[in-house]
């Protein structure tokens, strides 16, 4: 048992609570920040909505058809068929080339890209100043002692920093303190921000988990190849009408 | 309190408000004030406020109304949020009756479909209301063909009209979507009832085979959508209703089963609906 370090207490003041204090607010800053440079979400064009759309009410049709008679199904059958081997509801023309489109000319593409870089630079710009400054002015400090016992394996994760290999896993170090409060705030944060949508973003970014955004990258199925395809679904489908026997079954349930 | 806000919430987000009555409106518009805006997060104070600006729109407190719209105005972009948009809209329509300004508010961005839908339902209001309401759901059916509301709309429309086919075909569309909303099914046997009505009111010649099978098919339809309904939901009163008229046309049922009432389907029919008309008296009487 190595015998105990006396830490100044006014360490306490003058390191512990100003580092915490700093996190706390810079993290606020930040999430204030974020919000406001990230755009609000984007409208679909109309256009694609409404190819999307029409795939989704095939979709449907192909899913719960048992609620139709059996005319009303080969009535819609037909018409659905029919109406995906057409070209009324595309987006946009179908060009004859097979040659991809370049996805980094593609705008929505482009905003995603630079949604990306807004949210990395927000996140390693306030990291590194704070980590900078703990660095040039509390570098090697020991500024805590922990009221409780921990085992050895801390060691790395408390005493970061300092080479002391045989101190105490009790005594916590200022570069790790950092490390704590940047993973460990996000209570402090639901309190001061009032709004866990926020806090969720500002503490993912915080553990540098991104998002890779969707490109959409060559290759993705062209609409007129997923309406053919879904035709061709159409024409193998299967139908059960619920209303078979349904006076039967009633009449036997009640 | 927090069972009260829960339920305000459900409220606003489910838009059952639109079928209160008088009575349930005032009291949710005493609950939404009572609940003042402590423990609310920004989201839910501002999903409240867009709530009773709907509702004092709908008790004539205008002037509510008007302070509500302020408030989510001087909050939000108006020229990016749609929901807004519709809130300005509908506040120009209902109490400064400036037409003109509700709908230009509408027409700016042909992407916010919403916007579109509530700028079809404009036309209902214009001389021909029903037809050219009709050609404009059809057209913005066209631009978003899985929009269950206006199919919803589209097919009362017909059913107004009396274009009883195109009105079921229309309610399907809905039930394709949501294949368990019995009151859907329900509506669908109704459609079935009056076009049921309608071919045996203009049948001239009812003494024909295929007349006769053509009606039967028709009321049989019906029956089975009402059957549905109740299949889904046992206790659904409207339901059961829906079976005891189709399987109580007495009048219809005498004049088939006298001269047809040997042909396999009518007997069947006639055989089925005897049974079922026992069953939903004794149903209906229960609930």
């Amino acid at each position: 048992m190595s015998p105990d370090l006396l830490l100044d207490p006014q360490l306490k003041y003058w390191v512990l609570l100003p580092i915490s204090f700093v996190m706390v607010l810079v993290g606020i800053l930040r999430a204030n920040v974020t919000q406001l440079m990230s755009g609000g979400p984007k409208l679909t064009p109309f256009k694609k909505f409404r190819e999307q759309s029409f795939l989704g009410r095939v979709g449907a049709f192909r899913a719960n058809n048992s609620v139709l008679t059996e005319q009303e199904f080969q009535q819609r059958q037909e018409y659905f068929i029919a109406t995906l081997n057409t070209d009324h509801f595309y987006s946009e023309p179908i060009s004859e080339d097979d040659k991809p489109a370049n996805p980094f000319t593609d705008p929505s593409t482009n905003d995603a890209m630079m949604n990306m870089m807004k949210g990395n630079l927000m996140n390693y710009i306030p990291q590194t100043l704070i980590m900078g400054w703990i660095n040039y002015f509390f570098a090697g400090f020991v500024i805590m002692k922990l009221p409780f016992p921990l085992t050895d394996s801390f060691k790395q994760m408390l005493q970061n920093g300092v080479a002391t290999p045989d101190l105490n896993v009790r005594y916590v170090s200022s570069i790790s303190w950092y490390f704590v409060n940047l993973l460990g705030l996000r209570p402090i944060y639901t309190i001061l921000l009032q709004d866990s949508s926020a806090v969720d973003a500002l503490m993912q970014q915080q553990s540098q988990t991104q998002q890779v955004p969707t490109i959409g990258g060559p290759g993705g199925p062209k609409v007129d190849k997923v309406y053919k395809a879904e035709a061709e679904n159409l024409q193998v489908v299967d139908h059960k009408s619920i209303f078979d026997g349904i006076v039967e079954r009633v009449l036997e349930a009640n | 309190m927090t069972l009260l806000k829960t339920k305000l919430l459900k409220i606003a987000k489910s838009g059952v408000f639109q079928d209160f009555t008088p009575q349930q409106l005032s009291e949710t518009r005493e609950e939404i004030l009572s609940l003042g805006t402590d423990g609310l997060t920004t989201v839910e104070v501002y999903t409240l406020l867009e709530l009773q600006f709907y509702i004092s729109l709908l008790t004539n407190h205008d002037v509510e109304a008007k302070a509500c719209l302020d408030r989510l105005v001087d909050q939000f972009d108006t020229e990016k949020s749609q929901r807004i948009k519709l809130l300005q809209s509908l506040y120009l329509e209902a109490v400064a009756g400036d037409e003109k300004k509700a709908t230009d508010i509408l027409c700016r961005d042909p992407d916010e479909m919403n916007l579109s839908r509530r700028l079809t339902s404009f036309s209902r209001k214009r001389a021909n209301g029903s037809e050219s309401f009709i050609n404009n759901l059809i057209f913005y059916l066209d631009l978003n063909p899985s929009d269950l509301k206006s199919w919803g709309e589209l097919g009362s429309q017909y059913s107004k009209v009396g274009n009883y086919e195109k009105s079921v075909y229309c309610y399907k569309e809905i039930l394709l979507r949501e294949p368990f909303a019995y009151n859907i099914f329900y509506l669908v046997g109704l459609e079935y009832y009056h076009w049921f009505l309608q071919a045996d009111l203009n049948n001239n010649n009812k003494d024909k085979k295929d007349k006769v099978l053509e009606a039967v098919e028709l009321l049989s339809q019906a029956r089975n959508h009402f059957l549905r309904s109740i299949e889904i939901s046992e206790s659904y009163k409207k339901g059961w209703e829906g079976v005891y008229a189709v399987s109580n046309v007495k009048e219809f049922n005498d004049r088939i089963g006298g001269k047809w009432g040997q042909v396999k389907e009518v007997k069947k029919f006639l055989a089925d609906g005897d049974k079922l008309r026992e069953l939903s008296k004794s149903k209906i009487e229960s609930i």
